[in-house]
């Protein structure tokens, strides 16, 4: 990726060659030639912003809101043309702002940097107004805004572009106040100068509303060679861009059974085949995949040191896998909310597992890191569903729901595939520890910098809240009573964590199946299946969460 | 003082006149295709109309490809789909779209962009979106 950074900057620079720059040049030239440095600034800032933040984030404002992209549109040319009067006609621009200042007490900027602001909020405009030609990359840019899936490199990619054509037009006016700086006219007359960029923004915004800009496009497309229209696309052609920025993510991994894969991919977008609309994923933080970083180098400590900051009450995510002990605390989890762990089997073998949790639902899974049977890591795609994390591979970024396991989006979705569980324990360090003297804690030293003493979601576990929406939200309980749910044969079971508080063995049935839960000394909760004697994997979460993937779900009453 | 409230005045009925310019202009951009009848560009590319729209649908794979007259880029694909036809899957129908009127489509389907392709199933959801590129990225993108 960083390869192409250079490029994207010198493709923003050639836009503004081609004939593309002609319906912002007027306004360019004219703020050149009213010479006020800090309004030129203020322009060239303005457009670079908006244009790299309606590449990568009109697509969801316009779904969002529900606006068409014509009304932003028509939103900018008016502000332009209020700025462009504001010029026209000073005195009217005072009353305003003496009107707006009667409600809203503020400073007026008279200082140096006069005009800034209002260079600012007109570029900002035109960066809206104006479509340029834009070039292989900030199309692929937008294509991954489309379908709301960013990452680093990509907001890096638009906005390095954006700067190119920043740079461009900053010359551009530079050029125009060399110009007027011989000419003593301009100095004396600055007034007029002042309300000539009035005009011309007022022109400009007139042209574009009228669509006369994109007559003068159609128009030039016609008569200039495609060489010069295109110039910014063939540029980046040159270096074969299309290869590197739209990577094989559509594909499926064709690694071999049993070998690791572990690579920058994509998040998996087409949703042929997947368990999810599209309008069900909602983005859950900002920055794309991994803006919240899973724990891919774990190191572990010991009870003795763990006791140093873990307090008795704590609640830790544990396992007892093939006689390895160790527990991963909630208040690690909750800020990286997926380990990628190994351990190393009694055969010598080394078994790849991650140890998942999603704050919003309460729910801790430990699950193999296989996909289509290749090792690989997981991290957290930034998307939730139904509240729930949802994870992404390193192997293919198919998309996963944690809490069912199931592959929801990409060729695992449609491979019907399933993580395979392991059995993850959630009680409280209390507990555990005292049955497990020599178990292995996660340790702070995670490589990232975090406050590990503070819950980042205040009062949620506490209060009556959603952060997102839900469907089938079922208040049978309080919505957020701890219980652990179950699968047998298709059919679902929730029971409440206080159930066993009263006793800690319960006989039920499910699906016709005779079953037995008991709760053990470290706080497990073992459920049996008594007619195969299977042991079935329990989930600890939160009622909502459990109802909103299992609507059908049974509650257990005593 | 006077003078102000003339400017004022004046000012009022220019917002107010480029405000009315603007809705009639707007609220008039005609679903240009509906009347007409969609024209063949070349085998299984044609232009847009809600009745071409409709048949694609039920015959196969359909893309909307949302082109402008004043897009280079789109003029480019276009001219890519006339000379490769034959590299294109036979069962898949390209129409072409106008950015500029078809307004409704465009929302339905949230383009912000000029160049924009989105495949679509026979219910007329999306399956598929992705901006610019020639043929080669249509024939890797679609599904």
């Amino acid at each position: 990726m960083i390869f192409l950074l250079p490029v994207a900057f010198i493709s923003g620079i050639l836009t503004i060659l081609t004939p593309c720059v002609l319906p912002v040049l007027p306004i360019i030239l004219a703020s050149g030639v009213e010479g006020k440095v800090w309004r030129i600034r203020g322009i060239v800032l303005g457009i670079v912003v908006s244009f790299t933040l309606a590449a990568l984030t009109l697509s969801a404002v316009v779904r969002i809101l529900g606006i068409p992209a014509d009304t932003v549109r028509n939103i900018a040319v008016v502000f332009l043309l209020i700025f462009g009067l504001s010029l026209v006609f000073p005195v009217v621009w005072n009353k305003i702002l003496g009107f707006v200042d009667r409600f809203w007490k503020f400073e007026p900027v008279k200082t140096k940097n006069e005009g800034f602001t209002g260079g600012i909020l007109t570029g900002a405009s035109l960066g809206l107004v104006w479509t340029p030609c834009i070039g292989p990359i900030v199309a692929s840019v937008a294509t991954l805004a489309a379908v709301d899936s960013f990452s680093g490199s990509s907001i890096l990619l638009v906005s390095t572009y954006s700067l190119g054509i920043g740079l461009g037009l900053y010359l551009i006016a530079k050029a125009g106040t060399r110009v007027s700086e011989k000419f003593a006219f301009f100095k004396e007359k600055s007034q007029i100068v002042n309300r000539i960029l009035g005009v011309v923004i007022i022109g400009t915004a007139i042209f574009i509303a009228v669509g006369a800009d994109r007559g003068l496009r159609t128009w030039t497309l016609s008569v200039l060679p495609e060489a010069w229209t295109q110039l910014p696309t063939r540029f980046e052609n040159i270096f074969n861009v299309n290869q590197f920025i739209n990577p094989s993510s559509t594909q499926e991994g064709s690694a071999e059974p049993g070998s690791t894969v572990v690579r920058d991919v994509s998040l998996q977008s087409d949703f042929t085949g997947a368990r999810v609309n599209s309008s069900d994923l909602i983005q859950g933080c900002f920055g794309g995949k991994d803006c919240i970083p899973s724990i891919d180098d774990p190191k572990f400590e010991s009870v003795q040191s763990a006791n140093t900051w873990l307090s008795d009450s704590d609640l830790v995510f544990a396992i007892d896998y093939n006689g390895l002990e160790k527990a991963y605390p909630q208040r690690i989890l909750n800020w990286h909310e997926i380990v990628n762990d190994s351990i190393r089997l009694r055969s010598g073998q080394d078994e790849a597992i991650a140890i998942t949790f999603c704050p919003l639902c309460g729910s801790a899974l430990g699950f193999e890191r296989k996909v289509n049977q290749v090792i690989t890591k997981f991290g957290v795609s930034g998307k939730l569903h139904n509240n729930d994390l949802v994870m992404y591979d390193r192997y293919e970024g198919n998309l996963w729901q944690q809490i069912t396991g199931e592959g929801i989006v990409g060729p695992a979705a449609r491979r019907n595939e399933r993580l395979k569980q392991i059995p993850v324990v959630t009680t409280t360090w209390r507990e555990w520890k005292k049955e497990h003297p020599n178990t292995l804690v996660l340790s702070r030293d995670t490589g990232h910098i975090r406050d590990y003493d503070l819950y980042p979601y205040g009062t949620y576990e506490q209060d009556d809240e959603l952060l997102f929406g839900v469907k089938n939200l079922d208040r049978s309980l309080p919505i957020k009573t701890p219980v652990y749910g179950i699968e047998v044969d298709g059919k679902s079971k929730a029971y409440p964590a206080s159930v066993f508080e009263k006793s800690s063995t319960i006989n039920d049935s499910l699906g016709g199946f005779p079953l037995r839960l008991e709760k053990t000394k470290e706080g497990k909760i073992k459920v049996t299946n008594l007619n195969t004697n299977e042991e079935i994997i329990p989930i600890r979460l939160f009622w909502f969460s459990w109802a909103a993937f299992h609507p059908d779900t049974e509650l257990f009453k005593q | 003082m006077k003078k102000n409230t003339i400017l004022i005045v004046v000012l009022a009925i220019f917002v107010v006149v480029i405000g009315g310019l603007f809705y009639v202009s707007s609220s008039k951009t005609p679903s240009a295709s509906s009347a007409q009848k969609s024209e063949v560009l070349a085998s299984n590319y044609i232009t847009y109309t809600p009745a071409a729209f409709a048949d694609a649908k039920n015959e196969g794979r359909t893309l909307l490809f949302f082109w402008a007259p004043w897009c280079g880029t789109c003029s480019f694909l276009d001219d890519e789909i006339k000379k490769r036809n034959s590299e294109l899957p036979q069962d898949l129908t390209i129409l072409r779209t106008n950015y500029d009127t078809e307004t409704d489509l465009k929302n339905k389907y949230g383009i912000v962009f000029q160049h924009t392709l989105v495949q679509v199933n026979k219910d007329g959801s999306e399956v598929k979106k992705w901006i610019g590129g020639g043929v080669d990225l249509l024939k890797q993108q679609i599904k």
